[in-house]
């Protein structure tokens, strides 16, 4: 084993970021595209969940934060597996015609980070005190307006969740796999790339690319941070 | 006319402990009503309930006529505001926070930047819009509290404990300001600050295990009465258990878990007196000088000065055999357990 592949890939990707090649800007793209569809779906079905879920009292509730909880170890390929039958032109869902589409993939990693959404939300939700909802109310805050006034103070706890999310579907491959299949130019993204280049011995490709993945999920990170920081 | 507050047989039990039982009494319309008790005693859980945070166990509340009930408990909470004894604060400056009530209620904006300024001016605090409001100190922040709540000119205004956590300047600022406010207004004030209660208020429920113990003018009550006596504040440490409170001149021990600003009683029939230092389970014995006797009936009380003053109830027979008198050198003893944490 030496070390080449690596500095290979360093070098490889800086060209491709400089000279701007095509390919690796649609894939990258794609997996951008992909990953925020699927953090729009998760947070627009996971934040009202979490603020139902943490706020409310009702049977089951222990259960479902427990189900959250455990699901946000699952492992890609199972879901990928599970969605993939779900998805296939003779499962139940086939007739929306979602696999090997980005829509597909989207759902398959909104169905991925909606645990780690809720969970952390719900934890975020709950760290803010019982106190602060009281006050909120005195102040006259309906039920809507308390809900609104807590997420946004635990902002800081959403921002991560967010992120959180985010970067697990941008830098997930089993999803992206099963649902996606790696087509050319309609469903390719960084990381079935990575796997597909990995597999014909362009380790230098691979690196290069997992750089570019890398330099995003960094970049994103760093840019919230300072966000976050501005508003504490 | 019709009570603002009618509370019938009202209780109210978290889990097995009973924080209000069977009380019932009225609020008149513009009055000033204190709420006085023991630290536990069920003043925070009354104003909860007043403020229509929380909603009783048993028995009802009507407010102006009507009885509370879910949908009204809402538009109660838009005209009765609570204040509570340890202010807390949305993220941002104190304008963020002052106007968060006003911008519920959709006041235009130009309205709501001079309800601030106002409000600021009213608890002193002119031209603190931008300050962050977390970083205030201890008494600036119950005013802003203050600030918050008077912005929206409630109804009712209720008071939990405002000056507990603050020094006396600040404490004085404060009851300024909520006697200045308590005008057109029906205010509730939970304290143990005697002054301000003979000062703001025209009636006074003493609080006593959940229950109303007492009720009428500060003045008149005796629970209020007896508990000027022996009544000290100081800063309380928890040292192996027991809170170590340093009221000044002596560090009284007390049964109680409790740290920071803490004011305490002890109840002059609760205090032994002897002649010599006595071994004794109670924790605290203190050496000092009769300054003053006092006889009631078959009672006498002694005021006995070390280094702060406490009056000691003893019967007139003890005070014979023993000889007590003025400028007597003498001991006093209390249990930890006996000293009451207001």
């Amino acid at each position: 084993m030496s070390w080449g592949p690596i500095v290979e890939g360093i070098g490889e990707a800086f060209r491709l970021i400089v000279s701007g090649d095509r390919v690796v800007l649609e894939i990258t793209l794609r997996s951008l595209q992909t990953a925020s569809y699927a953090t729009i779906l998760a947070t627009a079905v996971g934040l009202p969940l979490s603020v139902f879920i943490a706020m409310r009292e009702f049977p089951g509730r222990r259960t479902l934060r427990f189900f959250f909880n455990a699901m946000v170890g699952v492992p890609t390929v199972t879901l990928g597996l599970l969605l993939f039958t779900l998805f296939s032109r003779s499962g139940p869902l086939g007739g929306l015609q979602l696999l090997y589409t980005v829509p597909g993939i989207a759902m398959g990693q909104a169905a991925l980070i909606l645990p780690i959404m809720v969970s952390f939300v719900v934890s975020a939700i709950e760290s803010k005190d019982e106190e602060l909802r009281d006050l909120v109310r005195t102040l006259g805050a309906s039920e809507t307006d308390t809900s609104l006034a807590i997420v946004r103070e635990a902002f800081s706890g959403v921002s991560l969740a967010l992120v959180s999310s985010f970067n697990r579907a941008f830098a997930e491959l089993g999803i992206a796999t099963m649902l996606g299949a790696n087509i050319s130019g309609v469903t390719r993204v960084l990381t079935t790339t990575i796997a597909l280049e990995t597999s014909k011995g362009e380790l230098g490709l691979s690196f290069a690319l997992s750089f570019i993945l890398l330099l995003v999920v960094l970049g994103l990170n760093y840019v919230i941070s300072l966000l976050r920081e501005g508003t504490t | 006319m019709i009570p603002i507050y009618d509370l019938d047989k009202l209780s109210k039990s978290y889990g097995d402990v009973k924080a209000l039982d069977n009380v019932s009494f009225v609020i008149e319309e513009g009055e000033t009503l204190g709420v006085v008790g023991q630290s536990g005693a069920g003043k925070t859980t009354l104003l909860r309930i007043l403020s229509g945070l929380e909603e009783p166990t048993n028995g009802s509340v009507a407010f102006r006529g009507s009885r509370l009930d879910d949908a009204t408990r809402f538009s109660l909470r838009r005209c009765a505001t609570m204040i509570f004894q340890t202010p807390l604060f949305l993220r941002g400056d104190v304008f963020t926070n002052i106007a968060y009530g006003l911008r519920l209620r959709k006041t235009p904006e130009d309205e709501v930047r001079e309800l601030v300024a106002d409000a600021l001016d009213r608890v002193r605090l002119g031209g603190y819009e931008d300050r962050p409001a977390r970083r205030l100190s201890g008494g600036e922040q119950q005013r802003v509290a203050l600030a918050r709540a008077l912005v929206l000119d409630p109804e009712v205004l209720l008071v939990d404990e405002p000056t507990s956590n603050l020094d006396a300047a600040n404490t004085k600022v404060i009851s300024a300001i909520i006697e200045e406010e308590k005008q057109g207004r029906t205010v509730v004030v939970s304290t143990h600050d005697l002054d301000m209660i003979k000062r703001l208020t025209d009636r006074t429920v003493f609080i006593e295990r959940g229950r109303v113990a007492e009720e009428g003018a500060p003045s008149e009550l005796v629970s209020i009465t007896r508990l000027s006596e022996n009544l000290f504040t100081g800063v309380s440490r928890v040292v192996e258990g027991v809170a170590q409170i340093d009221v000044g001149n002596v560090v009284v021990r007390a049964a109680v878990d409790r740290t920071g600003r803490a004011t305490i009683h002890v109840k002059p029939e609760d205090i032994i007196v002897s002649l010599g230092r006595i071994e004794t389970s109670a924790r605290n014995q203190f050496e000092g000088t009769v300054v003053g006797v006092e006889s009631l009936n078959n009672l006498v009380l002694l005021r006995v000065d070390v280094g702060e003053t406490f009056t000691v109830q003893v019967t007139n027979r003890s005070f014979k055999e023993m000889g007590l008198n003025v400028s007597r050198r003498v001991f006093i003893s209390f249990k930890a357990s006996s000293v009451i944490v207001l």
